[in-house]
């Protein structure tokens, strides 16, 4: 007799009421996206976030220059001849290059999560406009990780629900939060190995393996990020799926005035009420 | 159950779950492996003690988005999925206490809902509004005991590892309790 035989239809019930079905199953894959997100593989911006940021080092150009450098020679130290393993570390190098925001300028990143090559449900996407120095002044849109539209340039913070702009003074000095931060932080780590060249969607791109299960693919020929896949073993819903970030944009934009209003919601909802009364934020 | 067995488990037992829990302290990137380790008992276990679709989700985000939050408190005592199903147990009373569901609030909700997942296609949702409306006003414990049991689907050796005492006395619990539902759902055949 099995276990089945011998369960009552009590029994029977009370476990098909907590089969997963597929509505669960896509609940929890939505859910595993905004969890990496919050644990860092695209940090989230606004007030929460910084609760789940990882440690991190001022990023400059030349401190990436330096390390670009640093690694290189390290191998160049550590085999004499050079060979794969140099290639290796200066392909490493240079992806870490291009995931290093240049000072005075205003980083732009766009980032769409998928599943299985399809917009996750609920509409997984995130773009940013971040000085990167300065006041790092930035705005931000997404339905990825949650929340509206919203901007701060070091003094106000902006919220805006499609109709008002809410604002309420800002509480803590901005800092850089790079989207891709933790990439780059994960092919500074040591643990990154470059698999091989391969084409994905058309695009040449090294493979790189990342820590805890993560792969990224670089274009081969400026070292950007095109996706960043997540692991997907284990009994969860995700298994047998692609998980996969697409950095649909990365670029640095030159400080010109047109490019600065990207920073600001008001200049770029021009029609829409601002609502100046700090204790009105977010319609209260 | 005393609430003092489930706020202090049982510490002796080895966890399966150390290396990843410290490997997410570490860098709370992994802690995703312990999700994929996690979340179907989780999302079970809940979908077992809230009746409402919406509420449901909304305390499994909140739960595991609180684990991620605090995994550098987690003490070690006990196992990672002992203070992962506490966190669940006292997310479900806030949600109970927030919403104040009742056993008819709940019955309502499963009847009403327009969009009835699959389960109440597949079951009589009579039944299942009776069933649920009966797990409703169980004592918390019992509600626990129950949804560690058929929503998370542990076997008795895995629910002593989380909330102690022996698999005998957690069996004979189980069997009673399931004898008090029983008598209140008429169309079991058993």
């Amino acid at each position: 007799m099995t276990r089945h035989d011998q369960q009552s239809l009590l029994e029977r019930d009370l476990i098909e009421l907590a089969r997963p079905t597929p509505r669960d199953n896509s609940f929890t894959l939505e859910l595993r996206a905004k969890l990496a997100a919050r644990a860092g593989i695209v940090e989230l911006p606004g007030r929460s976030r910084p609760r789940f940021v990882l440690r991190r080092r001022p990023a400059t150009a030349a401190a990436a220059a330096l390390a670009i450098a640093a690694a290189v020679a390290v191998v160049l130290v550590g085999t004499r001849t050079g060979g794969p393993e140099v290639a290796a570390a200066a392909v490493i190098a240079h992806a870490r290059g291009a995931l290093t925001p240049p000072p005075n300028r205003i980083l732009h990143v766009k980032l769409v999560s998928e599943v299985d090559g399809g917009v996750m449900a609920g509409g997984g996407y995130q773009e940013s406009w971040q000085l990167t120095s300065g006041s790092h002044s930035a705005r931000w849109i997404g339905t990825f990780g949650g929340g509206p539209e919203s901007a701060n340039n070091g003094e106000t913070e902006y919220m805006y629900n499609g109709k008002t702009i809410y604002t309420r003074p800002n509480s803590a000095p901005l800092q850089l939060s790079d989207p891709l931060a933790t990439v780059r932080e994960e092919l500074d780590s040591g643990k990154a190995r470059v698999v091989g060249e391969t084409t994905i969607e058309g695009a040449s791109v090294y493979e790189i393996t990342l820590p805890y299960g993560y792969v990224g693919y670089f274009e081969t020929s400026t070292y950007r990020p095109l996706f960043i896949d997540s692991p997907t073993s284990g009994p969860s819903a995700a298994s047998g799926k692609l998980i996969r970030m697409r950095v649909v944009t990365l670029e640095y934009l030159p400080q010109t005035p047109e490019n600065l209003r990207l920073l600001s919601l008001t200049a770029q909802h021009p029609d829409a009420r601002v609502e100046q009364n700090p204790a009105a934020w977010g319609g209260k | 159950m005393s609430v003092r067995a489930l706020e202090a488990p049982v510490a002796s037992e080895v966890d399966p779950d150390a290396k990843l829990v410290e490997a997410a302290r570490l860098d709370h990137r992994a802690f995703m492996a312990l999700y994929d380790r996690h979340v179907d008992r989780v999302h079970g276990y809940v979908k077992l003690r809230v009746a409402d679709r919406d509420a449901r989700e909304d305390v499994t985000s909140k739960i595991f988005m609180s684990a991620l939050e605090r995994i550098d408190q987690f003490a070690g005592r006990g196992t990672f999925a002992s203070w992962l199903f506490q966190i669940a147990r006292n997310a479900i009373s806030d949600v109970h206490r927030e919403r104040h569901t009742d056993e008819l609030g709940d019955a309502v909700a499963t009847l009403s809902d327009p969009q009835a997942g699959p389960e109440e296609q597949v079951l009589d949702r009579d039944r299942i509004a009776r069933l649920r409306a009966h797990i409703r006003v169980l004592p918390p414990d019992q509600q626990h005991l129950l949804a560690l049991r058929y929503g998370a689907g542990l076997d008795y050796e895995e629910i002593c590892a989380l909330i102690g005492g022996n698999p005998g006395a957690i069996r004979v619990r189980m069997h009673r309790l399931l004898e008090s539902l029983r008598r209140r759902y008429p169309d079991d055949e058993a």
